[in-house]
């Protein structure tokens, strides 16, 4: 077995003496300090933004507060099948559905809550959806509330938020999650 | 006895049998949609292929029956070919929409899909489209897109319901499952062919969209609509009851229903007790249990020393159970002779399932109530009696068509104490009201008309303040001072069985699951 052998470090006289190594140690501090403080955000090396003055753009897929997104006609896309629902770990997505108006459609969501305090931002129920639906794109923090009824957003607060900027739009023919061509 | 081969195995058979009941019944699976076990054969989906030695051609195991010494292979690969051939086809104009479908979750087509397809299949044209959302009658919808055309609706209203109100129309692309013009499906067991339906063709309009279904949980228990005591699952989620389904029996329901008794389930949610009350002078206000029972015994306490001036009401929903609890307690406690039925009135009956009673424990409470040395009586009767000779009245349970009557009676009493499960007219009357379970939440024993005993298993627990009637009892009678040392309906059935007549031979706390019918 090799014996490992320390090696002592060497002081030179220089750093040895003290003084000057203790002068450059406050410089080093001094000199981020004052530019960090007075130096332009794009070079300063400093990450901490002075929120809420400053705040940082989003990466398109963050998972920020859920929106329900809606036909063209103005009609939510959601088809009340529960699979968010049931993908949810939290518990907190409520829905009653109902037969829909339209026809074509089977059925809507007549109700459908989220419960803010309860969701853990998985985004689980965005990748359970088969209808693109729900999108966690809005970029928002979900807000501080006062009361809990306030933190159950509902289905028309819902519909009513919209993507950051960047995010692909919701529905028509630039829809990013295209249908598979037949055959496919 | 002759044997077939399965898949290697010897297999042996009745004579008659086909290949398909005899490997069921041997544990090997041959998936089927269009065969029914209480249905006649009708072998048109014709998964159920398999392959027999000697044979050119695959056979439809449902109606191929069995001879001896026959080979049959179930897992081939020429077999497992067919099978995923087959389901294509079914497969064919079907939207394979289970995201929006009721039946997703229970589906045989998703099972099968998984088990025997998994790919999009070849086909490229556009899906023949038919009508989505049809009325066949009161309580069934019909999709003609999601139909396998099994025909096991048509043959269950023919064979068993014994009405031909169904029928296959058209031919082809176009085909569909249909009622007569201006005859829809209004037979008082139509809502069984939404169970009988492998697929999500046929949906109720009274459970559809109210719960996917693998959010439900599941527990045994009895149909409350009538004296037959149809074996029943319930459906429930938080304590919610959504559904009700034939468990099968075949001694009492087969795997059917009625459609008045599937319907009982909205009683067990309507209207719920779940707290104490009492009557002040601001009308009837919530009270915590504890206050309400001590209420309750000051209240009979009188009664309970003179032994006189009670009346006392007792539901036929009661469980046998409950009846010999109350029994006691009205007898010994409060010194009555003569108890008063609450009842619903008698309704149709028919050759199938239903009985004109109305009630599913006739039988048991008065049984119990005699051993008892009870008599009893109706509630109309004990209305017509003077209120004047009567001081005090005791209900256990709601459900009845008299209450109306009862409660306008009971007002004019002076003590009102009622023990009950549901809001009912009575309970803006009672002095005092103790909430209790109702019949899906109670462990006890029902007899049907045919005095057959079954057993009723907790779906799940009393909610807040919400006890088992049989704890309340005891409470009362230990708060009046006689020690009735009944904690749980085991007991209760061990000293039913130990002190009553009629229930000594007929072994009440070992009832299977099944139930059964005491000799007598
Ligand atoms: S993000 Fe996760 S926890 Fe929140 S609603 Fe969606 S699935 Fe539920
Ligand atoms: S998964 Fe999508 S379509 Fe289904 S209920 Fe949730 S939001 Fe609606
Ligand atoms: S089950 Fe045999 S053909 Fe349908």
């Amino acid at each position: 077995m090799a014996i490992r052998v320390r090696k002592q470090v060497e002081f030179s006289f220089y750093e040895k003496s003290y003084l000057p190594e203790v002068a450059r140690g406050v410089f080093v501090t001094l000199s981020h300090f004052f530019h960090n403080l007075f130096g332009r955000r794009a070079t300063r090396p400093l990450q901490t933004l002075r929120y809420p003055y400053e705040r940082r753009v989003y990466p398109q897929r963050f998972r920020g507060q859920h929106r329900l997104l809606a036909r063209e006609d103005g009609s939510p896309r959601c088809v009340a099948c529960y699979m968010c629902a049931t993908a949810c770990p939290a518990y907190c997505i409520h829905i009653v559905a109902a037969e829909s108006p339209d026809p074509k459609i089977e059925k809507y969501p007549a109700a459908f809550e989220i419960d803010m305090l309860r969701c853990i931002y998985c985004g689980f129920c965005v990748e359970a959806c088969p209808e693109d639906a729900i999108r966690m794109d809005t970029g928002i923090h979900t807000p501080a509330f006062l009361r809990r009824e306030d933190a159950v957003v509902g289905r028309v607060d819902l519909m009513s938020l919209s993507g950051q900027a960047g995010t692909p739009p919701a529905f028509g023919a630039q829809n990013y999650r295209e249908k598979k061509p037949a055959g496919a | 006895m002759p044997s077939v081969n399965i898949d290697g195995t010897s297999v042996e058979f009745k004579p008659g049998d086909s290949i398909l009941k005899t490997a069921k019944k041997a544990g090997i699976e041959i998936p089927y949609y269009c065969w029914h076990p209480r249905l006649s054969v009708a072998a048109n989906c014709r998964i159920c292929l398999v392959e027999l030695e000697k044979s050119p051609k695959l056979v439809p195991a449902c109606q191929t029956p069995c001879g001896d010494g026959m080979v049959v292979r179930t897992k081939s690969d020429k077999v497992k070919e067919t099978q995923k051939a087959v389901h294509e086809f079914l497969l064919i104009n079907h939207p394979i929409d289970c995201p929006i479908c009721d039946q997703a979750g229970e589906c045989k087509l998703q099972n099968y899909y998984m088990k025997l397809q998994l790919d999009q299949g070849p086909m490229q044209d556009e899906k023949a489209h038919k009508p989505r959302l049809e009325e066949l009658g009161p309580y069934v919808l019909y999709n003609g897109e999601r139909c396998v055309m099994c025909t096991r609706c048509v043959r269950f209203m023919e064979e068993i319901a014994k009405d031909r109100q169904l029928g296959v129309f058209e031919r082809g692309d176009h085909v569909r499952i249909g009622v007569f013009p201006n005859k829809p499906l209004d037979n008082p067991y139509s809502l069984n062919v939404v169970d009988v339906c492998p697929v999500g063709a046929l949906t109720s309009s009274v459970f559809r969209f109210k719960q996917r279904v693998w959010f439900l949980s599941r527990s045994p228990s009895i149909c409350p609509g009538c004296a037959k005591g149809c074996n029943v699952k319930v459906d429930h989620r938080s304590g919610i009851v959504y559904r009700l389904l034939p468990r099968e029996n075949d001694a009492v329901n087969q795997s059917w229903l009625c459609d008045e008794g599937r319907l009982t389930y909205a009683r067990a949610n309507d209207g719920r007790l779940t707290t104490a009350a009492m009557l002040g002078p601001q009308g009837v206000d919530s009270a915590a249990a504890n206050a309400a029972l001590d209420r309750a015994i000051q209240l009979l306490k009188p009664v309970a020393d003179s032994k006189q001036g009670m009346a006392a009401v007792l539901s036929l929903h009661a469980t046998c159970e409950e009846a010999y609890l109350f029994g006691r307690f009205v007898k010994e406690v409060c010194g009555v002779d003569e108890v008063a039925l609450l009842a619903y009135a008698d309704g149709v009956a028919d050759r199938f399932l239903r009985q004109a009673d109305k009630n599913p424990n006739r039988a048991g409470v008065t049984r119990v109530l005699c051993d008892l040395g009870l008599k009893t009586t109706d509630v109309a009767s004990l209305c017509n009696k003077a209120t004047s000779a009567v001081k005090a009245l005791l209900v256990l349970g709601h459900e009845g068509a008299e209450l109306e009557r009862l409660a306008a009676w009971a007002a004019k009493l002076e003590i009102v104490v009622q023990v009950a499960a549901a809001r009912s007219p009575l309970t803006a009357k009672a002095h005092v009201t103790l909430p209790a379970t109702n019949w899906v939440q109670a462990d006890g024993t029902w007899q049907n008309g045919a005095l057959r005993l079954q057993r009723l298993v907790p779906a799940f627990a009393p909610q807040d303040a919400a006890r088992p009637a049989h704890e309340w009892l005891a409470d009362l009678a230990n708060g009046l001072g006689v020690a009735f040392a009944l904690s749980s309906p085991a007991t209760i059935r061990a000293e039913i069985e130990r002190r009553l007549p009629s229930f000594a031979a007929a072994k009440i706390s070992t009832v299977p699951a099944e139930g059964y019918s005491p000799a007598s």
